[in-house]
């Protein structure tokens, strides 16, 4: 029934996104659509709310703040962020989110986004570590969520391929894997504990299953907004929440082990079209 | 504000572990290091892990420690082959304390109250639980506990109407006490939490949850039946 009028969806939607940014090809409820589509998933569907606000999702706005936060000349160096090099060239934003993290030569690490832009916005604008702009790292006021949310939606559709060429990058996404199944603190939680089936519900939320990859693709597609916190979201935001609920204690942003399992869950997702901006309930 | 971002890190010149990382991306992967119990891929990713949740209090990073069941059940992902499920079930049972004062079932409206609350356990910068109230048990993230429980989870099964079957024998309190306090003296390597053996519950408490499991006139065991159709929007969980 929800499946039914989900599909009829995509015709009047197909349009919707040339509205908010030019360099976007498809709205991504487009790309959530054609997964609900192919699989049969109780986490792709399970909120009919979401699906059809996600045309106007609010995300799609911070996208434009961000687009304009980029190419604003800013900082002590005053120069905007174009010569920032996402790995795909300076300044080359196509599909670069999707093949994310991966090995940096000039910093010799494994680098998420957030952890990328860090680096461009002290190296190339100047900006010192606790300038709110690099600080300040969540909520829709954030120049890191704009710019983050701008960055990511040139990978709308795109397939997650994170590189595992050099050993760092495979050695990321080993330690990540561990990490994932690791459990500890006084609820013996890990990852695992909720990720590793379809279908399930902690209260009344489906969770997504991490081996099952046309689901996992939208687990993963942060940044997102998240309706219940009216904020757009970001990985390591989502991470510092798991582990808040999992009772263990806080990650430090940044820090290879949060790295590590975004590596680790970007490579189970491999091949699915990313969602970007998502939309989470 | 965060001590220690990764430009912080690399501005101060600390190669954060990378020393660590490109070992494990090296031959020696996998190599069994018998003095510390641990594999030279457990060992590195041990000491990313540190590095990572660095900057939190000793209070909090005692958290990240990992027991014996829990450093076994992650290196097996929960699925303990015949001898590794004897040892850790024969274990965790000895560990489970009693009351000084028998097993007496609680309070089955305390109970409830304890069943959904979620309280308790978390740390960090934002929003700390207060450590002196009360935790939750936080039963019904994963379970069904009523008859027309819609929002209960569904990663452990439904308990609704649990104590129809179940009785409030002394056979039957026994067996909730001791599932509740330490689930792995039962299912070695479940997903539930050991909340008589860490202390998240208390024993007063665990009888408590015991009595709204069991009690006759508790909600668990109303006389209507469960709901057929799911609630709409949500799909059916799959089995």
């Amino acid at each position: 029934m929800i499946r039914k009028a989900l599909l009829a969806l995509p015709v009047a939607l197909a349009f919707g996104v040339t509205a908010h940014a030019d360099h976007m090809q498809e709205n991504p409820v487009n790309i959530l659509l054609g997964l609900i589509q192919k699989v049969d998933s109780p986490y792709l569907t399970q909120s009919e709310q979401n699906i059809m606000m996600m045309e106007d999702n609010p995300a799609l706005w911070i996208v434009e703040d961000g687009k304009e936060l980029f190419y604003q000349p800013r900082g002590p160096n005053n120069v905007s962020l174009e010569s920032c090099d996402f790995g795909q060239g300076p300044g080359v934003l196509e599909a670069a989110y999707a093949k994310m993290p991966r090995y940096f030569e000039d910093t010799g690490r494994v680098m998420d986004l957030e952890a990328r832009l860090v680096h461009c916005m002290m190296t190339i604008q100047g900006f010192p570590a606790d300038d709110p702009a690099v600080r300040q790292r969540h909520g829709n006021e954030s120049d890191h969520m704009k710019l983050q949310s701008y960055i990511a939606s040139y990978s709308n559709g795109v397939p997650w391929d994170p590189p595992m060429d050099h050993p760092l990058e495979k050695a990321m996404r080993d330690a990540g894997e561990y990490i994932f199944f690791r459990r500890a603190g006084s609820l013996d939680m890990s990852c695992q504990t909720c990720h590793s089936a379809t279908g399930q519900r902690i209260r009344a939320s489906v969770l997504p299953n991490s081996s099952f990859q046309e689901e996992w693709t939208k687990a993963i597609s942060w940044p997102a907004f998240r309706v219940g916190h009216d904020h757009v979201r970001s990985s390591q935001h989502r991470i510092r929440g798991c582990y808040w609920q999992m009772r263990q204690a806080g990650p430090i942003p940044g820090s290879d082990g949060t790295i590590a399992l975004i590596s680790y869950w970007t490579d189970l997702a491999r091949g699915q079209p990313a969602i970007l901006p998502d939309m989470k309930r | 504000m965060f001590r220690a971002s990764v430009a912080e890190r690399s501005a101060g010149c600390r190669p954060f572990r990378l020393l660590a990382l490109a070992v494990l991306a090296g031959p020696l992967l996998g190599t069994p290091v018998a003095a510390q119990g641990l594999s030279a891929l457990e060992r590195q990713v041990e000491a990313v892990v540190r590095d990572s949740w660095g900057d939190a209090p000793p209070s909090e990073a005692r958290r990240l420690a990992q027991d014996d069941t829990q450093l076994e059940c992650s290196r097996v992902r929960n699925e303990p082959g015949e001898v590794l499920r004897a040892r850790i079930q024969a274990r965790e049972r000895e560990r489970i304390q009693y009351p000084e004062g028998g097993l007496v079932l609680g309070d089955p409206v305390e109970g409830e109250r304890i069943a959904k609350d979620s309280y308790g356990g978390r740390v960090g910068r934002l929003r700390p639980d207060d450590p002196g109230r009360p935790n939750g048990g936080s039963c019904r993230a994963c379970h069904i506990l009523e008859p027309r429980d819609d929002m209960g989870g569904t990663l452990g099964p439904p308990l609704a109407r649990f104590g129809l079957t179940h009785g409030t024998g002394p056979e039957a309190v026994r067996y909730v006490y001791e599932r509740v306090y330490n689930p792995h003296a039962f299912q070695p390597c479940t997903e539930m939490p050991r909340f008589g053996y860490h202390g998240f519950l208390t024993v007063q408490q665990i009888l408590d949850v015991a009595a709204y499991l069991l009690s006759p006139g508790s909600p668990v065991n109303r006389p209507e039946s469960p709901r057929q159709e799911a609630p709409a929007p949500l799909r059916p969980a799959q089995p």
